[in-house]
């Protein structure tokens, strides 16, 4: 019988500093019992730093603790520091809009924020199926609630209600599929899985763990909304207040693509060829829909709703991609893509906040600048030229045709995008 | 190998029996030794709460279902203890587990608090 040792407490030392954040935070409302939001924001804020700060201070290690079911390495670190600058842009532009919004619950909702953000960093640490699962329900759970925080608005009601419903049916799939893994190999552990299937070529064969393998992506596709499996995403983002649909538009996507390629890379590469297809097909249809249902739409919500199910398309080409042989530039090419993203996005649901609150003609001169400025990440403006074509169509000649036919989808479809943000920076 | 399997189950069968024996027990002894009185309030499938049987299209009191919920959050959480007390020699500095579950605890304890606060146990 082994005996239970003191874990690596550095490993999750920016989760742990986050929960003390909740705490400190709710008992501030609880001592004080104010209305006014200035605390909860100030402690929110210093919280997020310090994790900030230690995430950065331990982003060179590469170490697993809790017996290799939580891993700290460089991957992990990029992506907590994503969830923690998004976390920032959030609480930067939530104070004043929750305030006006008339939520008494301000403490609840910036430790329902930052609950989400541990749950996503489980995501991006964790090397075990039940441990990924716990994080992804935290984060979930939190998202749910945090929708709905308009209490006296029906259609954030709906949206928290609609997105709960259906989030928890995903998060079955995602179960089911998780289950089949375990059965056809006898492990939760991502490093195991993969070591079983590699050293017994027979089980590639076996439907089991094909089926496994498609539930498990039915359930990640849910979350990262990609097409098939988008139908939420309009709906719970027009409802749900405004900086919650920006929070929820980058963090949690990027928690859910991380899982995906930890589980991907380290439990199942042998089934490539599977996954291949699997990808090909969700990254083209995704960016082709959601760019051509983004032209009709007539709510600014919606339709940036459809453009980050659109962004979820272009990044599953770096999904395609990735089996060519160079993994890593590939999924670099991704984390580099998913940082951009974080800033653009939350820059232009910040741009909306302020527009609905205060309009385009109160004076700001500035306002239409920096809404084209955010719009044009749709074009590809700054960051999409540097790293997707680059890093992406790089291995696009060791990979044949599904390539080449996914990023020509990618192209074509991006086209109405740049009428559309043509339009919007001709109307302001 | 299959026998043992099966044999280290037999725990379980032997549980089973003992909650069957006990459960029923009470109900058979309370039937004969117990004194009958009944008053129409008493004899309703719960003697306190909402009526379970009419129609389903209206609206429900939120407060049963938060004590309900309370009840089971708190309830579940005492089961992680017992696994705690089974294992507690493992721990290789016993403190670690000590202070581990001291943690647990605080953390429940917060929770409690915080309900008591927003007043969700408050029946008026």
């Amino acid at each position: 019988m082994l005996n239970i040792l003191v874990p690596d407490f550095r490993v999750i030392a920016p989760e742990l500093i986050l929960v003390g954040t909740t705490f400190a935070i709710i008992l501030w409302e609880m001592i004080t019992r104010t209305r006014r939001h200035v605390g909860s924001v100030l402690l929110a804020t210093v919280g997020t730093i310090i994790a900030l700060a230690v995430t950065a201070g331990l982003s060179q290690l590469n170490i697993s603790t809790f017996g290799d079911s939580v891993v700290l390495d460089p991957f992990a670190s990029f992506f907590k520091m994503i969830f923690l600058l998004g976390l920032l842009l959030t609480i930067a532009i939530s104070s004043r809009y929750i305030d006006e919004g008339e939520v008494r619950e301000h403490a609840e909702y910036y430790a329902l924020l930052i609950l989400a953000v541990v749950g996503m960093m489980v995501l991006a640490t964790g090397r075990e199926l039940v441990t990924l699962f716990l994080g992804l329900e935290l984060m979930s759970m939190s998202l749910y609630i945090l929708a709905g925080i308009f209490k006296t608005d029906p259609r954030s009601n709906e949206a928290s209600m609609k997105y709960f419903i259906l989030g928890s049916f995903a998060t079955g799939f995602m179960l089911f599929g998780m289950s089949y893994i375990y059965g056809m190999t006898g492990s939760t552990h991502l490093r195991v899985i993969g070591r079983v299937i590699s050293e017994n070529p027979g089980l590639l064969a076996n439907k089991g763990l094909l089926l496994g393998l498609f539930m498990l992506l039915v359930g990640f596709a849910f979350k990262i909304s990609a097409v098939p499996f988008h139908q939420w995403t309009p709906d719970v983002y027009e409802g749900a207040p405004t900086s919650v649909t920006a929070f929820m538009a980058a963090g949690p996507k990027a928690a859910a693509f991380a899982a995906l390629i930890r589980v991907l890379m380290e439990a199942l590469p042998q089934m490539k060829g599977d996954w291949e297809l699997l990808f090909t097909i969700l990254a083209v249809v995704t960016m082709t829909l959601a760019n051509l249902v983004a032209l009709s739409q007539d709510s600014v919500k919606r339709m940036l709703a459809y453009s980050s199910i659109a962004h979820v398309g272009y990044i599953l080409i770096g999904f395609v991609a990735s089996v060519g042989g160079h993994a890593d530039r590939a999924f670099s090419a991704v984390m580099f893509y998913l940082l951009a993203y974080t800033f653009m996005n939350t820059g232009a649901f910040a741009i909306l906040i302020f527009l609905t609150s205060r309009g385009f003609h109160a004076g700001h001169p500035w306002a239409p600048w920096q809404c084209s400025f955010f719009c044009s990440h749709w074009r590809g403006f700054p960051p999409r030229q540097v790293s997707q074509p680059s890093c992406l169509y790089s291995t696009l000649p060791s990979r044949g045709s599904t390539i080449f036919w996914s990023s020509s989808a990618s192209l074509t479809a991006r086209s109405p995008r740049i009428i559309i943000s043509g339009s919007s920076s001709t109307c302001t | 190998m299959q026998e043992s399997a099966i044999l280290g189950y037999l725990p379980i069968l032997i549980f089973f029996a003992l909650a069957v024996a006990i459960g029923g027990g009470m109900v058979v002894v309370s039937t004969f030794l117990g004194r009958k009185n009944p008053n129409p309030e008493k004899i309703s499938t719960y003697e306190c709460g909402m009526v379970p049987f009419k129609d389903a299209r209206q609206r429900f009191d939120v407060r049963f279902y938060l004590v309900a919920m309370l009840f089971i959050l708190f309830d579940i959480e005492v089961v992680f203890l017992y696994p705690w007390a089974v294992l507690f020699t493992r721990f290789d500095p016993v403190i670690f587990g000590f202070v581990e579950m001291l943690l647990f605890i605080f953390v429940l304890l917060f929770g409690y608090i915080y309900v008591l606060r927003k007043g969700a146990l408050d029946w008026s």
